[in-house]
């Protein structure tokens, strides 16, 4: 039977008081009276129709605060809580066991403290025909405020840990999940009993591009209790792929083996995604070919980019302690007001301007500003696109349609001298024949006619030739350049011309102190030559010998070539823009084709030269002939 | 009886002078024809006339544009200077190879210059003359 310990201490006390246990061996009824008194478990005895105690021992007096006395005039309702009365009434008036373990109860200390005891109690024979149960009361408050507290703290835990969004894990030393709280549900997709179940599932959701961050940092984890953090990506149970942030550290027995991996898991999705986006564009801005700048509305200078440092030549910390004023000239202190003004109320402005680097250069930019207000702040970001090739493109574009026009001028004036100086001999031709004598063909007109017909064809042809020679030098214009000897040239054309010098007794001195050596095409400066002292006798003053001074001069990276005589002299005035011109003669009486000074200024110009003149009627003329000097020493 | 008294050539070109006596001769159309090689010496020859023998004036001048030293255009310029009582019973014509559009409408435009002709001088522009011109 389950004769426990509990039964046989009260069957003791049951002895004791109806004194049926005889006293062989336990010193008599003063005995079991001694036992009852001196019990460290709190006793009594109540009379259970009046509820009176009956009997205290020395245990309950002590633990209640109330003296024997004055027990013996309560009853075991008076060291009850009011709240409790009714439960008690309810136990006292049930039909009870003889032993009855009555389990908790709440009771009232004499200085009104609460008290929580184990009661059991057990029924007595009546005595002098009044029921009569032994209680005792074990005090348990101690017990019952650990409980208590620990209820506290556990519900505390655990309310923190419903409340954190982080998820709590805890593994043992062979990495199998004994914990791991509810957020796995909201942040992974699965529950914890998953994780409890399958032993692999925790490490199986890690990303497979970062499962060697574990595999790497594990081992460490392990033999150390510090804190380890990781940053890795995780699939949930969906297959979405999340950032996750763990902070772990290991708990380690005596001999330093772990017995606990506690941590902590949280979503850094949001915050990772946020990062990679502004790192994205940061990179994207940073390498970008095009410059960035922006710029704050005092002009200061906040950030640029590095294509912008490159084209300024600074160093990103440099330019950020400039301001605009500093890098673009067009800004002035008091404009720059207004050109912010303008920025806030159009959002986003356009202008071409030039930018100065650090080395002084400075370099034509379109900027694209764009207004914008970051934390209440006003900023702009800027674009600066490099337009010097556009300019250049521009610039090339301006020249050669300048080329053109001047060729197409050239062609003008050609198709024009063309147009008079072939039709010219044309129509004399067309005249002549219609005055021809059919009739009478003995008619000496006739013969007259012919000798002019032919006068004029050859003209004609004379003419076509000199067109030729002109074309020929402009096709030319690519013609490879040498160095020319110019004296050497002068000794050929005056050896060339000696009948002509010689029979004018002409005096011709030659200085080339300064230079003699030319870049150009050695036929050309030969013709130049040819020219130049041709015209000079043909247009010598008939009144004085002729002098025809040769000397040169530099003038920056062109050697100058002066010839100069005391001829009839041209009356610039009138005729300057003509004195170039194609079959421009200037003097009356001589015989000329008005070619000459037309093929020096062609060829001149077809070696990168210029040709210019001084010139007065009756005292002569200077010819300024501009070539090109060859580098020097080389 | 020729038409005209006194006609003044001014071209640097020989044979066309020569070619335009022969017509001018061949049609009976002027008494006199004076042929100058350059505008300068026609117009030293002008003022001459102006200052000694008015009568002497010609009646009609052909006149070349393409000229070496003064051209055709510096030359109208000077007759222009010339006394108006004189000039405005002169006709000067513009006899020129030039086929180029501008030289023959700004030659038109010259209240100087009658008509503008196209080398060679011919029995048909003379005709032209004759019949346009001498009404007034």
């Amino acid at each position: 039977m389950g004769n426990t310990k509990q039964n046989r201490r009260a069957a003791t006390s049951h002895d004791l008081i109806d004194g049926t246990v005889g006293d062989a061996g336990f010193g008599g009824e003063n005995y079991y009276k001694l036992l009852f008194e001196n019990n460290p478990l709190p006793m009594w005895v109540f009379d259970t129709d009046s509820l009176r105690f009956l009997m205290v021992n020395n245990s309950a007096v002590s633990l209640y605060g109330y003296s024997k006395e004055e027990f013996l005039k309560m009853t075991i309702k008076d060291i009850r809580p009011q709240e409790q009365l009714t439960a008690l009434i309810k136990e006292v008036s049930s039909q009870r066991n003889d032993l009855n373990h009555a389990g908790e109860w709440v009771h009232l200390k004499r200085d009104g403290s609460l008290l929580f005891v184990e009661v059991c109690s057990h029924v007595l024979p009546p005595d002098k025909g009044i029921a009569r149960r032994l209680v005792v009361a074990n005090d348990i408050t101690a017990r019952k405020q650990a409980e208590l507290q620990l209820r506290e703290s556990e519900t505390k835990a655990q309310t923190i840990l419903n409340n954190i969004v982080e998820i709590v894990f805890s593994f043992n030393g062979n990495m199998e999940m004994i914990y791991v709280s509810p957020q796995c549900n909201s942040i992974l997709g699965y529950s914890p009993e998953d994780f409890y179940q399958d032993k692999y599932l925790w490490f199986n959701l890690v990303h497979p591009a970062d499962r060697h961050l574990f595999e790497a940092a594990l081992p460490n984890i392990k033999k150390s209790s510090e804190q380890f953090q990781l940053e890795y990506r995780i699939r949930t149970i969906n297959g979405e792929e999340k950032w996750a942030i763990t902070h772990c550290s290991a708990i380690l027995d005596e001999k330093g083996v772990m017995v606990r991996l506690n941590g902590s898991l949280s979503d850094i999705t949001a915050r990772k995604k946020a990062e990679e986006g502004l790192k994205f564009s940061d990179f994207s801005i940073e390498r970008a070919s095009e410059a960035f700048i922006w710029v704050k509305p005092d002009s200061g200078i906040l950030r640029v980019n590095r294509a912008c440092c490159k084209l300024l030549g600074y160093a990103a910390e440099e330019l950020e302690q400039l301001t605009m004023f500093d890098i673009a000239p067009m800004f002035e202190a008091n404009e720059w007001q207004g050109h912010w003004q303008l920025l806030e109320n159009q959002k986003s402005l356009t202008l071409e301007t030039f930018l100065i680097s650090s080395n002084g250069e400075l370099h034509p930019v379109e900027m694209h500003w764009n207004h914008f207000v970051y934390n209440r702040q006003s900023y702009s970001f800027t674009s600066i696109r490099e337009i010097g090739e556009r300019k250049k493109a521009e610039q090339e574009k301006a020249t050669l349609t300048e080329e053109t026009a001047r060729q197409n001028k050239h062609l003008q004036q050609f198709a024009y001298i063309v147009s008079h100086n072939l039709r010219a001999p044309v129509a004399n031709i067309v005249g002549l024949t219609s005055l021809y004598n059919r009739v009478n063909p003995l008619d000496p007109i006739n013969s007259v006619l012919i000798s002019k017909l032919e006068k004029t064809s050859l003209r004609l042809d004379a003419t076509i030739k000199d067109l030729n020679e002109i074309l020929t030098i402009r096709s030319q214009a690519d013609q490879k350049m040498e160095v020319v000897d110019l004296k050497e040239s002068l000794k050929d054309v005056l050896e060339s011309l000696a009948l002509q010098i010689s029979g004018c007794n002409a005096l011709v001195t030659s200085d080339f102190y300064e230079g003699r050596e030319v870049l150009g095409v050695k036929g050309y400066v030969n013709s130049i030559f040819l020219n130049l002292i041709s015209n000079a006798i043909k247009y010598r003053d008939p009144n004085r010998r002729l002098e025809i001074h040769i000397k040169t001069v530099f003038s920056d990276s062109y050697l100058c070539l002066l010839l100069k005589d005391n001829g009839l002299g041209i009356d610039l005035t009138k005729q300057r823009h003509k004195v170039f011109g194609l079959y421009r003669r200037f003097h009356p009486y001589i015989e000329g084709k008005g070619l000459g000074l037309h093929m020096v200024k062609t060829q001149v110009e077809t070696l990168g030269g210029w040709v210019d003149l001084d010139s007065a009627v009756g005292e002569g003329s200077t010819f300024k002939i501009f070539l090109q000097a060859p580098p020097k020493d080389e | 009886m020729s038409n005209y008294q006194k006609v003044f050539l001014i071209d640097d070109d020989e044979i066309h002078n020569f070619l335009c006596e022969s017509v001018i001769k061949n049609q009976q159309f002027a008494e006199s024809v004076s042929s100058f090689l350059w505008a300068e010496e026609a117009l030293d020859t002008l003022s001459k006339i102006v200052a000694e023998n008015p009568e002497d004036f010609p009646e009609i001048i052909f006149l070349d544009i393409n000229m070496p030293g003064m051209d055709g255009w510096e030359f109208i310029e000077e007759y222009r200077k010339l006394p108006e009582h004189l000039t405005q019973d002169c006709l000067l014509f513009v006899l020129s190879s030039a086929v180029d559009k501008n030289d023959i409408t700004h030659a038109k435009n010259l209240l100087e210059v009658r008509d503008f002709f196209s080398k060679p001088l011919t029995s048909d522009i003379l005709n032209i003359i004759t019949e346009q011109h001498s009404v007034q």
